[in-house]
């Protein structure tokens, strides 16, 4: 009996001392972080706190400021200000600066990745021509929710993707592929989903237009629906892809040759006076120029990957380093590669629409 | 003296002592190791070490089978006479030791890393110590039912896991096959069949004679190495599935990691702290049981009720000498893991087999 006495007391002893004992009132829940690079090469971090005290603005949050030698200082120094630590578990957005992206990319989400509090599962983004702290400022003013507008435009649009920081980095450590980055940006102080930025190893290259994040997300699978057209005024046939997917596969003969295989799911929205689409042979036709659309389209953007950005977003070199093709170590390897692009396009239906009226 | 029905010992809670053996051996030490030499070929690698560790099992079963005496302690006095049954023990005991500081410090160092990263490693020990030091005040009988409680809850949890990060699959994260080297791929076999020694040799905590349907023994004895080889096999592949190759390698505990991603109908996330319960029941279990073993092998005197408090203690401080951080603890088990475990289990139980089919070979000589 004795001994349970001895340990229950050192229990009591032992429980109290819990460092990280936080009660949910003391915590100051971050919604979202940008982070900037000052003049001098000091990280200048700005963090929206969702007010708990305040109950009827449960949008609105507190905009905390600070600069520090590096991102967890900068953060940190935030208790300067603000009665309580900053807790990153419900974190939903980091929207990181183009010079940040640009040049110190991998030890800025170092931090990110270390932290324990952290699921790694917020949206990262590239503040596109203007400043991340902005951005971030801009969010709270307008309470804007940057992840349902990311999730809407994802959704239905396809120019940008839902990937988290976990798959970002997941992408990262994978040989032979780079990653890309959703970006936002501030017009006539509207926040709105911008082109994607792509990258180089740890460094941003530069930005896709839009026409081309749809293509990517349309080759990488992250597709979930958008609007496509092909002919131009009274030839135009619009339709909606409703599904897409997309395999990609070595070539058996020439190890150089990378097939795609893309497929896709339609509905046809809007058509030209000149289109018909009334029977089989007119959907076989509809069918056909989607298809050649696509086809011109993606295989335009991969020339362009291959020749013009020199950065393998798509994963060439992945695909080659899971077949055991060494290809992918050589330094130009891209321009090296070539592609085949098949396409299939199934029209679903015609928009409940029997005849032209 | 007739055995009380609450002290008795079934087959299938005595079985289930290897499970969560397994699961405590494996986490931050044998899976972090086997995915450090073989990455995403290691699942391939669980299945051939559970093949070559069935040889082990075999071993180990043959002595529970062929032990008359209550425990491998006695049996090896038994067997050897008392000098050199003494020395096997000593060395058996060291091992229980090491292994009981090893799983200390990985537990406390998960738990550090995972959870409080503020609060001292130190203070995570003591509050892993203090219900272990209350367990093993218990008959073994209670340890095993504590224990066979226990696997149900871990058992369930991982299927629940598995569930929650089923859309995290990418199956593209197997390829490429076969990628890690002979030599890689040979280490990682050793460490597999290895470290499987640790869970096995739990299962000398008690022999035959004291399981109540002993019949029942050696087919429950086998379900429950198949399956707990079956589990493990699992938790490795869906952390592979999950992670893939080169993310694997990024963490220290990557099942936990893993378990970051649990979404079950986007009702149900951030549940990774609940579902790691799992990591701490089972080395809650090995602990319990290696306690058992090592208070076991002391002299019976009047402190003996005070045992588990002087090991706890003592675990307490040999931890902080021999493991300096978790750096030092993570080269250390690199380096010396293997050689521990054979030189300190292993070697006194192939002492013991050798001597037990001996034995047997004479008596059927004598009989004829």
């Amino acid at each position: 009996m004795r001994k349970y006495i001895i340990a229950l007391l050192i229990m009591v002893i032992v429980f109290d001392g819990l460092n990280n004992l936080r009660e949910v009132t003391d915590l100051a829940i971050v919604k979202a972080i940008g982070i900037d690079m000052t003049e001098d090469g000091q990280y200048k971090t700005t963090a929206i706190v969702i007010d708990t005290s305040n109950k009827e603005a449960q949008n609105e949050g507190i905009i905390y400021e600070s600069i520090g030698e590096s991102v967890h200082d900068s953060a940190r120094k935030i208790v300067n200000e603000s009665p309580k630590k900053l807790y990153l578990a419900q974190m939903e957005t980091l929207v990181l600066s183009e010079d940040i992206a640009k040049n110190n990319f991998e030890d800025t989400l170092g931090f990110f990745i270390r932290d324990n509090e952290g699921s790694n599962a917020f949206y990262l983004f590239v503040a596109n021509g203007c400043a991340a702290g902005d951005l971030v400022k801009s969010i709270n003013e307008e309470q804007i929710n940057i992840k349902s507008l990311l999730n809407t435009s994802a959704k239905y649009r396809g120019n940008c993707n839902l990937n988290s920081l976990n798959d970002i980095l997941k992408d990262k450590m994978k040989p032979g592929i780079d990653i890309t980055i959703n970006s936002a940006t501030i017009d006539n102080e509207n926040i709105k989903i911008s082109d994607m930025a792509y990258f180089k190893g740890w460094s941003m290259k530069g930005y896709l237009t839009d026409q081309e994040s749809i293509l990517y997300n349309l080759l990488c699978n992250n597709l979930n629906n958008t609007i496509l057209v092909a002919g131009q005024s009274d030839d135009r046939i619009g339709a909606e892809i409703i599904s897409s997917k997309t395999s990609m596969s070595l070539d058996k003969e020439n190890n150089n040759k990378i097939n795609f295989n893309i497929k896709i799911k339609a509905n046809i929205s809007e058509t030209g006076s000149n289109v018909r689409i009334l029977n089989s042979e007119q959907i076989e036709d509809a069918q056909n120029s989607l298809e050649e659309r696509v086809k011109a389209d993606v295989n335009d953007f991969l020339l362009k990957i291959k020749n013009e950005y020199d950065s393998d977003i798509i994963g060439f070199g992945n695909l080659m380093y899971r077949k055991k093709d060494d290809l992918y170590k050589e330094e130009n390897y891209l321009s090296q590669i070539e592609t085949d692009v098949n396409v299939e396009v199934d029209i679903q239906n015609q928009g409940g629409v029997t005849k032209k009226w | 003296m007739v055995e009380k029905d609450c002290e008795k010992i079934y087959s299938l809670g005595y079985s289930f002592i290897m499970l969560s053996s397994f699961f405590a051996v494996f986490l931050g030490i044998g899976s972090y190791l086997m995915f450090k030499y073989t990455r995403n070929d290691t699942y391939l690698i669980c299945i051939i070490g559970a093949l070559i560790s069935t040889a082990i099992f075999y071993i180990i079963r043959y002595i529970v089978n062929n032990n008359d005496y209550d425990d491998i302690y006695e049996l090896n006095k038994g067997i050897f006479g008392k000098f050199l049954g003494r020395i096997l023990n000593i060395i058996l005991l060291l091992g229980f030791i090491l292994i009981a500081s090893i799983i200390l410090f990985n537990n406390a160092n998960f738990f550090n890393a995972e959870y409080l990263p503020d609060t001292s490693i130190n203070f995570l020990k003591a509050i892993i110590l203090l219900p272990l030091v209350y367990i093993s005040s218990k008959s073994l009988a209670s340890i095993i039912k504590m224990n066979q409680v226990l696997c149900i809850i871990n058992i369930f949890m991982l299927f629940l896991s598995i569930i929650g990060v089923f859309a995290e699959f990418d199956i593209t994260n197997l390829e490429p096959v076969f990628n890690a080297s002979y030599g890689e791929i040979f280490k990682s076999i050793v460490l597999y069949v290895v470290v499987s020694i640790v869970p096995l040799s739990m299962l000398l905590v008690c022999s035959r004679k004291r399981i109540a349907d002993s019949e029942r023994l050696n087919g429950n004895l086998l379900k429950s190495f198949v399956f707990t080889n079956i589990l493990q096999f699992l938790i490795v592949l869906i952390t592979i599935l999950v992670l893939g190759e080169k993310f694997i390698s990024l963490f220290r505990f990557p099942e936990h990691i893993a378990l970051k991603q649990f979404n079950l109908f986007n009702i149900f996330q951030r549940v990774e702290n609940f579902l790691a319960l799992q990591f701490y029941f089972s080395s809650f279990s090995l602990m319990s049981f290696l306690f058992y073993y090592i208070i076991k092998a002391m002299p019976s005197t009047k402190f003996r009720n005070y045992y588990s408090i002087l090991i706890s203690i003592f675990l307490y401080f040999f931890t902080n000498i021999i493991f300096n951080n978790t750096v030092i603890f993570t080269e250390m088990i690199d380096k010396y893991i293997i050689y521990v475990i054979l030189i300190t289990i292993f070697t006194p139980i192939l002492a013991t087999f050798a001597k037990l089919i001996m034995q047997n070979k004479f008596a059927k000589i004598d009989k004829k």
